[in-house]
């Protein structure tokens, strides 16, 4: 909002410059005072931040290991939508857009390391090679994707852990 | 503010005239950003009931087991029917031959749908259990502790027993706990006696136990009982088949002077302190195998026969002696970690300055007198609010996520 300062104005005192409290921005310029309210914590771009719109998703940038972004079918998360199929959903009417990494044999993300964002109703994966992390739940009402509901709202750091023989199985994390 | 000149609203602000001043009125673009697992709190119907934002364990959103009837389905009283001294509908052939009526059966309904959550209220300080004591931000409020009484003494005299201070308000409190089932770690000990060879073997063995069928990820309110850990030495145990983490506790204030013993009413002010903020991760520790079986087999008789009877008793208690010793080393718990995947920091908690010594204080020491003075302004805007400011703190990862 700005408040104007007619030309037969005289010029405001210091002591009737509006004050502000916690929550608001205010800018002086030769036009007046400039108040920017807070917004409320209504927007925050966290990183994975899903948008709906039809049978496609956005979701905003992450990375993992703080090197590496994700695909979408190929192509650069930032560059391409995820497309939702309806047949991709649990009796329920859930399914997920969720991260999935291939490490290499160290167990390390690299270069060529699978590190893909795609449309799935599976939960946590049981195989050791590849390993899943959900970003947000899709509810359909039927044939129709009808509300997304965030999961993942920081960068993560992905570790594989491969215990002793006969200690159990591989563990994908995200720490 | 006063203000000398015409002022013009713009998006999100608008401007009141009023007589010799204006006034801004500032709004967001929508509703306030909640964080997972927020918890609201409202009267309706006669009751006070629950909401908690949809949280999520390792993507899974936790259920609410519910029935219609909490939910508020539409609970109408056809009466009764004089002829048959039942309710209208009660009779089975209306239920589908269930002896359940439809509005009590238990449902599943996920977080997302928002269910309610039916609370039930403990009372907490005056009129509460013996000793019972209310946070300090609530007797800053005007909620009383209860008084300490010595009923120890020989005479307690009626007459000289506290009474109310002037205005008090009374305090109660329900907690909203999230339940993880898991497997459990139990322990067996079975003695048996070997009278002809003159020693007894006992035998302590690990296993796990499942978690109760049907029992699921889920929500519910009442009272948060803290982990019980389990003791590897003891012979017989069995860990409790699930993990609880206390997402909110809820407290009701009443007005001043409310009868003791009252039931909340729309009256009574809400609170709510949160325990948890962000998403989880969940993962249970592995089952450690106990090593083989590495009794001592056979010793030959000694002393022609005559000794064997001592010896046996001894390899025995040695080979028990071994098996607990691997046991208590192996006796892990089951419970599981639950965690938020930050990518490594999980902490808004700076850390606290250090306090000036006395000798600090001495002279012009300005820089540690504001620091001191800003220390004592956080801690007292901390002490007026239940919940921290964002951004809010996350559960990180712990390291036996690593071990085994």
């Amino acid at each position: 909002m700005i408040a104007r300062r007619p030309e037969t104005m005289p010029v405001p005192e210091a002591v009737l410059r509006p004050q502000l409290s916690a929550g608001g921005r205010l800018q002086v310029s030769t036009l007046g005072f400039s108040f920017t309210p807070e917004a409320g914590g209504t927007r925050w771009p966290h990183p994975w931040k899903p948008s709906l719109s039809g049978r496609t998703l956005r979701i905003a940038r992450g990375i993992v290991d703080g090197l590496w972004t994700p695909q979408i079918a190929g192509k650069p998360m930032t560059e391409a939508l995820l497309e939702l199929k309806p047949e991709v959903q649990n009796e329920k009417g859930e399914s997920w857009a969720a991260l999935e990494v291939e490490p290499n044999k160290d167990g390390l993300l690299d270069q060529d390391s699978r590190v893909e964002i795609v449309h799935t109703k599976e939960g946590r994966s049981v195989d050791p090679k590849v390993g899943r992390w959900h970003l947000c739940l899709i509810l359909w009402n039927g044939q129709a994707a009808q509300q997304v509901l965030p999961i993942a709202m920081f960068n993560p750091r992905y570790e594989r852990f491969q215990p002793e023989a006969g200690q159990g199985a591989v563990r994908h994390l995200f720490l | 503010m006063s203000v000398r000149f015409p002022t013009l609203g713009g998006g999100g602000a608008r401007v009141t005239q009023g007589i010799g001043r204006q006034s801004f009125t500032a709004r967001g673009s929508g509703g306030k950003w909640r964080h997972p697992w927020f918890t609201a709190l409202r009267h309706e119907q006669g009751q006070w009931t629950a909401t908690v934002k949809p949280g999520f364990v390792n993507g899974q959103c936790p259920i609410v087991r519910t029935t219609a009837l909490e939910q508020g389905a539409d609970a109408k009283d056809f009466g009764t029917n004089p002829l048959t001294g039942k309710k209208y509908f009660s009779d089975p052939v209306f239920n589908g031959g269930q002896t359940v009526e439809p509005k009590l059966v238990r449902v599943d309904v996920p977080l997302y749908l928002s269910p309610r959550l039916t609370m039930s209220w403990r009372p907490l300080g005056w009129d509460g259990p013996p000793g019972s004591q209310v946070p300090e931000f609530f007797a800053n409020l005007g909620a009383g502790s209860q008084p300490r009484i010595d009923l120890s003494a020989p005479e307690v005299n009626l007459d000289l027993l506290p009474q109310p201070p002037e205005g008090l308000r009374l305090l109660r409190v329900c907690d909203v706990v999230l339940h993880q089932p898991r497997l459990a770690l139990t322990s067996t000990l079975n003695v048996l006696p070997g009278l002809l060879t003159g020693g007894f073997a006992a035998q302590q063995t690990l296993s796990l136990l499942a978690p109760p069928a049907g029992d699921s990820l889920r929500l519910f309110s009442g009272v948060f009982q803290p982990p019980v850990e389990i003791d590897p030495t003891a012979f017989d145990f069995t860990e409790q088949p699930f993990d609880e983490r206390l997402v909110a506790r809820c407290y009701l204030l009443s007005p001043p002077k409310t009868p003791q013993l009252s039931e909340p009413d729309a009256t009574w002010t809400p609170y709510v302190q949160h325990f948890l903020f962000w998403n989880l991760e969940y993962q249970t520790p592995s089952f450690q195998q106990v090593p083989g079986d590495d009794n001592i087999q056979f010793i030959p008789p000694l002393a022609g026969g005559v000794a064997q009877i001592v010896i046996n008793s001894i390899t025995s208690q040695l080979n028990d002696a071994t098996q607990r010793a691997f046991n208590q080393i192996v006796a892990r718990s089951m419970a599981g970690t639950h965690w938020t995947a930050t990518g490594g920091g999980h902490s808004s908690v700076f850390p606290e300055p250090e306090t000036a010594s006395a000798a600090g204080r001495r002279g012009l020491a300005h820089a540690t007198n504001l620091r001191e003075r800003s220390l004592a302004a956080d801690l007292a805007r901390r002490a007026t609010r239940l919940n921290p400011a964002f951004p809010y703190e996350a559960r990180g990862a712990s390291t036996t996520l690593f071990s085994s």
